[in-house]
């Protein structure tokens, strides 16, 4: 299999992160189509150098992190998205609604904080978030906390009560 | 997978097609001054002084595409955000001081290259110009407002370009290095 046979093969096995990291931090439809090329670019670019001591999908995670924080992009207001979710807030019913009121919120952090409730919410212990994203493994125990007591807060006020 | 063979659009990858354009034009100016030095050729002493400045574009011309070149924020694999956000950061904040100084030189040069050469070509030598003390004030005058003036005007340039953006890099890799929860516990 030729490498880029094999890198081709990872990303699509993998696609859903590249796609999950950039619903998170754009909004302009520009720049998520900009933004997928420049992921696949930079993966491509680091691939050789992949030496698989961790999990292609770990260093995926890393790669689209970095190019989404590093990228120069442009910014669409979200009073579009706050109106559509406060109208539908009262009425949350099934676990769609729910995960979808949830990304909202997720979405409101800034963007550090965005990209640690993902890796945690996917699953990663906290010590492989502070590999991840360079942080301290204490930091991160505090702010993971920090940011759970936020998204309640914010969930509780939306929904005036309704947990 | 058209992706893999299309070109960077990454702040790193604008900046760097910037610092080519910038190289071009310094080949304008080679083709400028080169012109001069034909124009001017019935007084040598002219010829040498753009020849002189000619010079100092050539080398600028190769060293701006050699640093250009040599720009790298490819990712490696045991980085992690916080270092590659801090590379990124650290590229561009070097490339940006090497662009306000070479703007500024760049108009120290053009300011003394057309004031020698216009005097030169009219028949004046060296050894008078800089017995001219008008000429001398003149010139000293001209590069202590011209040359700080282009280099705030070149940080400004970069500032409206790209303040946004790097203001946001810097708060990122402040968080993630946790100087947020320490103004948060001094507060």
């Amino acid at each position: 299999m030729s490498k880029e046979d094999d890198f081709i093969l990872q990303i699509k096995a993998n696609e859903k992160i590249i796609h999950k990291v950039i619903g998170l931090y754009v909004y302009h439809d520009e720049d998520k189509k900009d933004l997928y090329q420049e992921i696949l670019l930079q993966a491509w670019k680091s691939f050789p150098i992949f030496k698989g001591t961790s999990k292609f999908s770990t260093w995926l995670y890393k790669v689209s992190l970095n190019t989404v924080l590093s990228f120069k992009r442009r910014d669409k207001p979200v009073e579009v998205l706050e109106y559509e979710f406060m109208s539908r807030a009262d009425n949350l019913e099934d676990k769609k609604e729910l995960y979808e009121v949830l990304y909202y919120l997720i979405k409101q952090l800034d963007e550090v904080d965005r990209m640690l409730m993902t890796l945690h919410l996917d699953g990663y212990k906290n010590f492989e978030i502070s590999e991840i994203t360079g942080m301290n493994t204490n930091h991160v125990n505090v702010k993971i906390h920090r940011i759970k007591q936020t998204i309640v807060e914010r969930f509780k006020l939306a929904t005036n009560g309704n947990l | 997978m058209n992706a893999i063979t299309s070109e960077s659009r990454s702040a790193i990858h604008k900046i760097k097609g910037l610092l080519i354009i910038k190289s071009y034009w310094a080949l304008g100016f080679i083709i400028l001054f080169t012109l001069l030095m034909f124009l001017s050729r019935e007084s040598p002493q002219a010829v040498v002084a753009v020849g002189i400045i000619n010079f100092i574009y050539v080398i600028g011309f190769f060293f701006i595409n050699l640093v250009s070149k040599r720009i790298n924020a490819d990712f490696s694999e045991s980085d992690n955000v916080l270092q590659s956000l801090q590379l990124n950061a650290r590229i561009i904040k070097r490339v940006f001081r090497f662009e306000y100084f070479v703007f500024a030189f760049n108009t120290l040069l053009i300011i003394l290259c057309s004031m020698f050469w216009a005097r030169l070509v009219t028949g004046n030598t060296f050894n008078n110009l800089l017995q001219d003390s008008q000429f001398l004030t003149l010139a000293i005058l001209m590069c202590l407002i011209l040359v700080p003036s282009a280099y705030l005007f070149s940080k400004y340039l970069n500032k409206k370009a790209f303040g946004p953006y790097l203001d946001k890099l810097n708060d990122n890799i402040n968080k993630l290095q946790g100087v947020e929860m320490i103004k948060d516990i001094i507060k």
